[in-house]
């Protein structure tokens, strides 16, 4: 689909609103002019002939008493100060109305209307008639604008308040759906579209209402496709040379004994001796070149465990004895704080993995700080109700940052490895549903491991 | 033969019992409020002319005369005055009374001259009702007369050298009493004479006391209608002019409207009436507790008035034979004085009546009798 641009939306927004108020106004000035025209012709007859009968009754005494008659220029002044006449005077024929008022003909039975010629004056004229004399004319006028101005003004300044107020009733109700709604709405759309595109689902296409978005989008989209080759191609490096290099030690030593064996003669009396060195170099360097291969597949499928009744002392030892030479090579001291009896219901070879990986990661962070402290791992079993609790202290320099992070996939501290041991390790550790936390230790101020299996 | 004798008799008789209906128009607002003076709905006048009515009921009795009272209702429209005039002349009343006011007064008079249909006047004082001449007839003491009073009070009595007249424009008994009362002060030389113009159908005069209050003056002399009158009287007084009012019968005899509008504002004031019910005469005395018994209210200058032109037009009736417009006409022409509840009165054919006026004078709660002022050839 083809969305238009934010500010394609607000011109368009803009655009329908001064059409709308365009629309709306132009038909309010055309209905006002209309009665505005109205006003000028009939308002202004209205109001000139409004108390003409009263007035006409109020002039006849003044001709019929001469008492009376000084009462006729005060009547008519105050008449036109009332009224807001232009003019107002008897008069007994044609002749004495203004000039301006071309072809204005008094008659004697009716109330006539005059427009002035210009047509800015409406007048009327009226007789001044008691039976059948007629004693003159009465001749008021008045402004055609003046009838008009008063209400007029108070039309324009009401029908121009319900324009602006029409207009920005819809610009603000337009604004309000595009700030408070829309906007959000898809805001909210991207983020649900980056979290499936994250999570690799098949991606739903969505309508985004600017084309701003639309092209925001495409570029998150990009930067994800990005960020995702470039992790693939240092995790890719990462686990290869990890793997190399974890292999490499093992089989330089079997490629060793193997050429030591090649380089004998078939009778050389060397030769047992040698193909025994061979056949240790390989019970002892496969199993760990299978672990290692091992581990790399377990960080990315599920570890079964089969449990049974067991001495989780036995586990400890065994992995101490195991990097014995590892601890020795590095004179790193490693210290067990353990009862003799820890017996629990417990998958004994998968752990056994995972105390290697806590006791190697805890030599080789003790040899780092070797240089300020006496490098230390320090393995404590505590006996609880419920559960046990295995922790592993180093004298290292701990953990910065989020320890959880180490949990993560090909996250780690060492300058070569995997990553995948302590995924594998937290693996295996919930298998047994127990957990697994990491945190800086007080003991020798460095990490600490902490396992908590349950009985 | 006997019984011819017989017949003879009951025909005399019953041509002796025969009563002859008299028609008589009585013409005044009966139906609206007026904004200048208090006679609502023309009652004070019709009440007066019931009571006249009864009160000589055993003389028309007599005399066999029924009358007929129809109502030529004009509202405050003085242009229907002469509708209504025109409508009385070429009916068959044998008379009218009423227009208690002096524009209708004046409106009515040439249409009742040329329709030859004798009309009294009760109230109306206008000077000009006294030159129409034959069928007019007149009730009430010239605006002349009472302003021969006024000008003496004001002259001698206030001692004013400068007078304020404020002016009703558009009132035919305030302009004729405002032009008499600036000739009669010529003749006490007080010529300093100072006139502000206004319309009696305005009921807030603040722009006239405005105007007021910048001029200088020794008396204010407002010949207007009670109701008129008092919102000027408290107009002024309440924009801080003090100096005395002079005031006409329009001001009314009994005040009480008239303070009513004043809300309490306190004036010196002189004014003219006809009559007033302190007046201790036998006749006014007896009309006073008549009238109140009759309508439970005090009748006031307008009621008496009526009631008196009412007993004229009734004494004429009683005298005319044939009843026709010509011979009343001829009968009202011959009587020249009458003793009525506002005293005797004597007057020339077609001219206001000579008679004693009541020079009032304001107090806290009203008016007083200050003097009673005789014409040459009237006494009480």
């Amino acid at each position: 689909m083809s969305s238009k641009s934010l500010k394609q939306k607000v011109t368009d927004i803009s655009i329908y609103s001064f059409m709308c108020m365009s629309v709306i106004m132009f038909t309010c000035f055309w209905l006002y002019s209309a009665k505005k025209n109205k006003i000028t012709e009939g308002q202004i007859r209205a109001d000139l002939t409004a108390n003409l009968r009263n007035q006409t009754n109020q002039f006849l005494p003044s001709f019929l008493l001469p008492e009376q008659e000084q009462g006729m220029t005060l009547i008519l002044s105050k008449i036109k100060t009332d009224e807001n006449l232009e003019d107002i005077r008897i008069v007994k024929d044609h002749e004495e109305i203004p000039s301006y008022f071309k072809d204005c003909r008094p008659n004697e039975n009716t109330v006539i209307t005059c427009p002035s010629n210009d047509l800015s004056l409406t007048a009327v004229v009226a007789p001044l008639k008691e039976m059948n004399t007629v004693y003159g004319f009465i001749f008021k006028s008045k402004k055609n604008s003046s009838a008009a101005n008063l209400q007029g003004a108070i039309e324009f300044a009401l029908v121009s308040l319900a324009i602006i107020g029409i207009a920005f009733l819809v610009i603000y109700l337009r604004l309000r759906l595009l700030i408070a709604k829309t906007l959000p709405d898809s805001m909210s759309q991207i983020v649900q579209w980056i979290e499936a595109e994250i999570e690799g689902k098949e991606l739903e296409n969505i309508s985004l209402p600017f084309k701003e978005l639309e092209d925001l989008k495409f570029k998150i989209a990009e930067v994800i496709e990005r960020a995702n080759k470039s992790r693939d191609q240092a995790i890719i490096g990462q686990v290869t040379s990890g793997i190399m290099h974890d292999i490499k030690t093992p089989l330089h030593s079997i490629v060793t004994a193997t050429h030591l064996v090649a380089e004998q003669e078939t009778l050389s009396p060397d030769r047992p001796m040698l193909l025994e060195n061979l056949f240790n170099m390989c019970t002892n360097n496969i199993p760990f070149i299978r672990e290692i291969i091992e581990t790399t597949l377990d960080g990315n499928r599920n570890i079964q465990i089969k449990k049974s009744n067991a001495n989780l002392r036995d586990s400890i030892d065994k992995a101490i004895i195991l990097t014995q030479d590892f601890s020795r090579y590095r004179n790193v001291s490693v210290e067990v704080d353990a009862p003799e009896k820890l017996f629990i219901n417990y998958d004994a070879a998968q752990f056994a993995r995972v105390m290697n990986n806590l006791l190697k990661n805890g030599i080789e962070a003790a040899t780092e700080s070797f240089a300020t402290k006496t490098p230390r791992v320090r393995i404590t079993a505590i006996q609880r109700e419920s559960h046990i609790n295995l922790i592993v202290e180093d004298s290292g320099s701990g953990f910065k940052g989020s320890p959880e992070k180490l949990f993560r996939a090909f996250r780690t501290t060492k300058t070569r490895g995997t990553g995948l041991g302590l995924l594998v390790s937290k693996k295996i550790v919930e298998a047994h549903n127990g957990k697994i936390k990491a945190s800086n230790g007080s003991t020798y101020g460095g990490a600490r491991m902490e396992v908590e299996l349950p009985i | 033969m006997k019984s011819l004798l017989a017949l003879f008799t009951i025909f005399v008789a019953t041509v002796a019992q025969a009563k002859v209906t008299a028609t008589i128009g009585l013409a005044s607002n009966f139906s609206e409020l007026s904004t200048v003076s208090f006679n609502p709905f023309g009652g004070f006048f019709q009440n007066a002319i019931e009571l006249a009515v009864s009160d000589n009921k055993a003389l028309l009795d007599k005399a066999g005369i029924k009358l007929e009272l129809v109502k030529y209702d004009y509202g405050t429209n003085d242009i229907n005055v002469i509708k209504k005039a025109k409508e009385a002349s070429s009916s068959n009343a044998i008379a009218v009374i009423g227009y208690n006011y002096s524009a209708p007064a004046l409106l009515s008079a040439p249409i009742h001259t040329e329709a030859k249909i004798p009309v009294i006047y009760p109230s109306a004082s206008a000077n000009r009702l006294g030159t129409f001449g034959k069928y007019v007839h007149l009730g009430s003491i010239s605006n002349q007369f009472m302003v021969e009073s006024l000008a003496k009070i004001a002259a001698q009595t206030l001692n004013a050298k400068r007078i304020l007249i404020l002016t009703a424009v558009d009132c035919a008994y305030c302009t004729d009493l405002s032009k008499s009362f600036t000739e009669e002060l010529k003749k006490y030389r007080v010529t300093d004479i100072q006139n502000i113009q206004l319309l009696e159908k305005e009921t807030d005069f603040f722009k006239v006391a405005e105007e007021a209050k910048k001029l200088s003056f020794d008396a204010v002399f407002v010949p207007n209608q009670e109701l008129t009158a008092a919102r000027l009287i408290a107009a002024l007084t309440e924009a801080g002019i003090t100096k005395p009012f002079l005031g006409a019968d329009g001001w009314g005899n009994e005040g009480a409207e008239f303070f009513r509008v004043l809300k309490g504002k306190k004036f010196t004031g002189y004014s003219v009436t006809h009559w007033h019910t302190k007046l201790k005469t036998k006749k006014s005395v007896r009309f006073v507790a008549e009238y109140k018994k009759r309508f439970d209210k005090l009748p006031n200058d307008t009621s008496v008035l009526a009631y008196d032109s009412m007993t004229f037009l009734i004494q004429a009736l009683i005298k005319t034979k044939p009843l026709t417009r010509e011979n009343l006409e001829k009968t009202l022409s011959s009587i020249n004085a009458l003793d009525g509840v506002t005293g005797k009165s004597y007057w020339e054919p077609h001219q206001a009546p000579k008679k004693n006026i009541l020079i009032l004078k304001t107090t806290d709660t009203g008016f007083a009798i200050n003097q009673i002022v005789t014409p040459k050839g009237g006494s009480l």
